[in-house]
């Protein structure tokens, strides 16, 4: 990992840091036709740092960067759910050198939600998913309802009573949430918190019934006892968790939707250099340290190919486009 | 392991060479991060967050929440010399600070800004050491109605951030909220008043409109100056220490302060903005002197720094007993906890209790780097007082503009820093102070949230707010605050404003 950007500004200072991130904004004029990649590739994360939108691309990063060759600098641009880091990519030379760290949440559910965002992600050209996190749904461990059958035969009989916090009205978590509702009948209550610190707070202040969120920062709080997990929102049952059962088990197929995270280029971007990317990937992947790194974030390797990574987005938009349709966001 | 031999463990951790080096390597850098306008903590954690995984879990999470602190340092020095808040918990210390400075007495708001930090930071360090567990639970108590109460009260301060006319006052808070509405709306996300803008969708960044509003406007209004010939600082700069009379003055608010801000900074979702204009207000409210605040008290200044240090250990409560973070540099320190597999939350210090003590006892090192630093360094940052101002205002800018173009990458925020710069200026002309609008600006996000929040919970019923006991005393108080602006102590000090 000695070749990455970062190590080496570890010796130097927070300036020089910052300068080098300004500078590549200014367009580089150099004679190109040499080997991709010859100079630093800037890394767009529609998310805030910190976030594991953001931890996962640095993670991986460090590792693909010391593959290609050159320095990865990553630009974290959260505004407008991400919708700003996005386009700025779609915007972008298609030359190689600005590269998107996609996630679905900006990528296919905000151009759904916010009218005011024209990209779908067909002007973006898939690299590779690498990873996905686990969306989970919990309740305070002195909560009367000890399984999913229990919460829905309440919620059946009390409509409105109960409430759910989020971490946000368009997140990932919160259509899983909304996509269980519809499918189990019920009326839960939708209280929306900024983000999963404060949701994490007024679940276990009492604040709230229940929260769909993600596993990672909630893992402690659950074998601590604090809360307990209903259900998961994933495909298989989690590792840290084995005795909890998918949405699918209890029979809400359609609420299964995993966080993914993965690399997007613009339209246009030449096959040799996706493909270049792609084989990097896979082979920053195969190393045991970023399998490690990636797991202490709750990330787990779901490596796909483009062509995957292209169905999963087209089964996302379809399950998402329609609930946005029957009035999505808006409903209570 | 009880208290006392927690800490003793805890020192024979954290006095290791290499974590008493990661310490100062943070306080240092915190103070650098915090000097640059814009560039708070959270941008720097950010870009040393991958640097730490080849570093120890102790020493990395002991250098990164010494950025944390150290930027509380940091920011109030541009804050007193050039009227930059280096970032949005210094905009009160530019009230008082910067006038100090243009009075000649630059040396002692920087040395008791310094000094009032270190004893806040320690006390809140003793708070955290102590309490602990104790007030998290206290934490959890605060619901949306109970933020909303709280926030409300803090917005009625502006009656005490203002020298001039009341009205103006209020005009500027209401300004303020309503800029504060342009953006996704917080509970369905629906634009408002974005016109097409992606760059806005999350509303018009503070850190650019704080910056435009106090450091821009400046700029402009002592350029105006400088070809009129007038000097910028009506007075030579006079002694470089605190005398003994300033020292008098400053104890009981820096106690005050200090209290304000650790309670506060326990409440996830307050962070250190919050108290510092609060600790201001209460010390114009019972000075006997409010009329002269704003031109340079040197209470003015200790109690509000004191209040921002505080704040950050007691916004440690929460992330080191339930791994809640109680605002965003403690949501990047939990990253960076998870990045070294240590879970935090609520089994941190039974399963990994070098870190726990660790952390807490290398605090109260950092906060003595802290001192020896900056005091020294408060005859070299004065000197920067004597640069001819046409060098010194292209630098200016050039930081501010650095500095907000780093929060979030978007060029959009230069414009809105220029564009606030501008009206910022005219406002001064015309006799309208930035202060309230800031802190309506601040308050503004948080407000609505908590308050639509509530409104749901409720149902809808405004009178249920009552029936929650730390809402109610919220209410009672910020009515009071309203009330006394009618009752004689309060009339006081405004009339005789006019002839200062």
């Amino acid at each position: 990992m000695k070749r990455g950007q970062r190590n080496k500004a570890g010796t130097g200072t927070l300036i020089i840091m910052l300068a080098l991130g300004l500078f590549l904004f200014v367009p580089l004029c150099q004679a190109a036709e040499s080997v991709y990649p010859n100079r630093p590739i800037e890394i767009v994360v529609p998310s805030e740092p910190g976030a594991f939108g953001d931890l996962g691309p640095r993670i991986l990063g460090q590792k693909v960067s010391e593959i290609l060759g050159v320095p990865l600098v990553i630009s974290n641009r959260p505004t407008a759910s991400g919708a700003a880091g996005v386009e700025a990519v779609t915007r972008a030379k298609p030359d190689g050198y600005t590269i998107l760290a996609a996630a679905n949440a900006p990528v296919i559910l905000v151009p759904l939600v916010n009218p005011q965002v024209s990209y779908t992600f067909r002007k973006l050209l898939p690299i590779a998913v690498f990873a996905y996190s686990s969306n989970v749904l919990v309740v305070r461990s002195d909560s009367p309802h000890k399984t999913m059958n229990d919460l829905v035969a309440f919620a059946k009989k009390n409509p409105g009573k109960l409430t759910y916090g989020s971490t946000g009205a368009a997140h990932i978590s919160r259509i899983s949430m909304e996509l269980l509702k519809e499918a189990a009948g019920v009326d839960i209550v939708h209280v929306p918190y900024q983000g999963g610190g404060s949701l994490r707070a007024a679940i276990l202040g009492g604040h709230v019934d229940l929260a769909p969120i993600s596993i990672a920062p909630v893992l402690s709080l659950v074998k601590a006892g604090n809360l307990r997990v209903l259900v998961s929102f994933s495909e298989n049952r989690l590792d840290e968790l084995p005795d909890v059962p998918t949405a699918k088990e209890v029979g809400y197929p359609n609420s299964v939707l995993p966080t993914w995270l993965g690399y997007m280029a613009p339209l246009g971007t030449p096959r040799p250099i996706i493909d270049k990317w792609n084989q990097a990937i896979q082979k920053a992947l195969s190393d045991p340290g970023v399998k490690s790194e990636l797991e202490k974030v709750a990330l787990t390797i779901d490596y796909k190919t483009p062509e995957v990574m292209t169905q999963v987005m087209e089964r996302e938009e379809r399950i998402l486009s329609e609930w946005v349709k029957k009035g999505g966001l808006t409903r209570k | 392991m009880d208290i006392f031999q927690g800490l003793i463990y805890g020192f024979s951790v954290s006095l290791q060479l290499s974590n008493l080096f990661a310490c100062l390597l943070g306080v240092v850098l915190g103070t650098v991060v915090g000097v640059l306008p814009g560039l708070g903590p959270v941008a720097a954690i950010a870009l040393l967050l991958p640097i730490t995984l080849k570093m120890s879990t102790v020493a990395s999470i002991i250098m990164l929440a010494g950025v944390f602190y150290g930027a509380m340092y940091g920011g109030s020095i541009t804050s007193i010399l050039v009227n930059i808040p280096g970032e949005s918990a210094s905009v009160v210390t530019c009230l008082d600070g910067y006038p100090m400075a243009q009075k000649g007495r630059a040396g002692p708001a920087l040395a008791i800004s310094a000094i009032g930090s270190f004893v806040a930071g320690t006390l809140s360090i003793l708070g955290l050491t102590f309490l602990g567990p104790l007030l998290a639970k206290f934490a959890l108590k605060f619901g949306a109605p109970e933020f909303f109460s709280l926030i409300l009260f803090g917005l009625t301060m502006i009656a005490y951030l203002t020298s001039g006319s009341w009205i103006k006052a209020v005009l500027m808070a209401a300004l303020g909220l309503t800029l504060r509405t342009v953006g996704a709306d917080p509970i369905e996300g629906t634009p408002r008043f974005t016109y097409g803008f992606t760059s806005i969708m999350d509303g018009i960044e503070i850190t650019a409109i704080v910056i435009g509003l106090f450091a821009i406007s400046e700029v402009f209004f002592n350029i105006e100056r400088t070809l009129q010939n007038r000097e910028i600082l009506s007075a030579p700069i006079t002694g470089l220490w605190p005398t003994r009379q300033d020292l008098r003055v400053s104890a009981a608010p820096i106690g005050r302060g200090s209290l304000i801000g650790f309670f506060l900074g326990i409440i996830p979702g307050i962070g250190p903005v919050i108290p510092t204009f609060i600790s201001y207000g209460v010390e114009k409210r019972i000075s006997r002197h409010p009329e002269r605040f704003g031109t340079g008290m040197i209470e003015a200044v200790a109690a509000p720094e004191a209040a921002n240090n505080a704040a950050t250990g007691g916004s440690l409560i929460p992330l080191f007993s339930l791994g809640i973070p109680a605002n965003l540099v403690m949501a990047l320190l939990i990253s960076a906890l998870m990045l070294h597999g240590v879970q935090p939350g609520p089994l941190l210090m039974r399963d990994h209790p070098e870190v726990f003590w660790g952390v807490i006892t290398s605090m109260y090192t950092g906060n003595v780097f802290l001192l020896i630093l900056n005091l020294p360094l408060v005859g070299i940052w004065v000197k920067i007082l004597k640069i001819p101002y046409f060098l010194l205002f292209p630098l200016i800018i050039l930081l501010c503009v650095i500095g907000v173009y780093s929060v979030n990458s978007n060029p959009m925020d230069i414009v809105v820093m220029t564009l606030f710069g501008g009206i910022g200026y005219f406002m001064r002309k015309f006799g309208y102070e930035a202060a309230p609008m800031v802190l309506a600006l601040v308050l503004g996000g948080i407000l609505e949230l908590t308050f639509r929040q509530s409104l749901i919970f409720f149902r809808g019923d405004l009178t249920l707010f009552f029936s929650r006991p730390i809402a109610a005393i919220f209410l009672i108080a910020a009515f009071l605050v309203i009330l006394s602006a009618f009752l004689p102590g309060l009339k006081r000090i405004r009339s005789q404003v006019p002839g200062e």
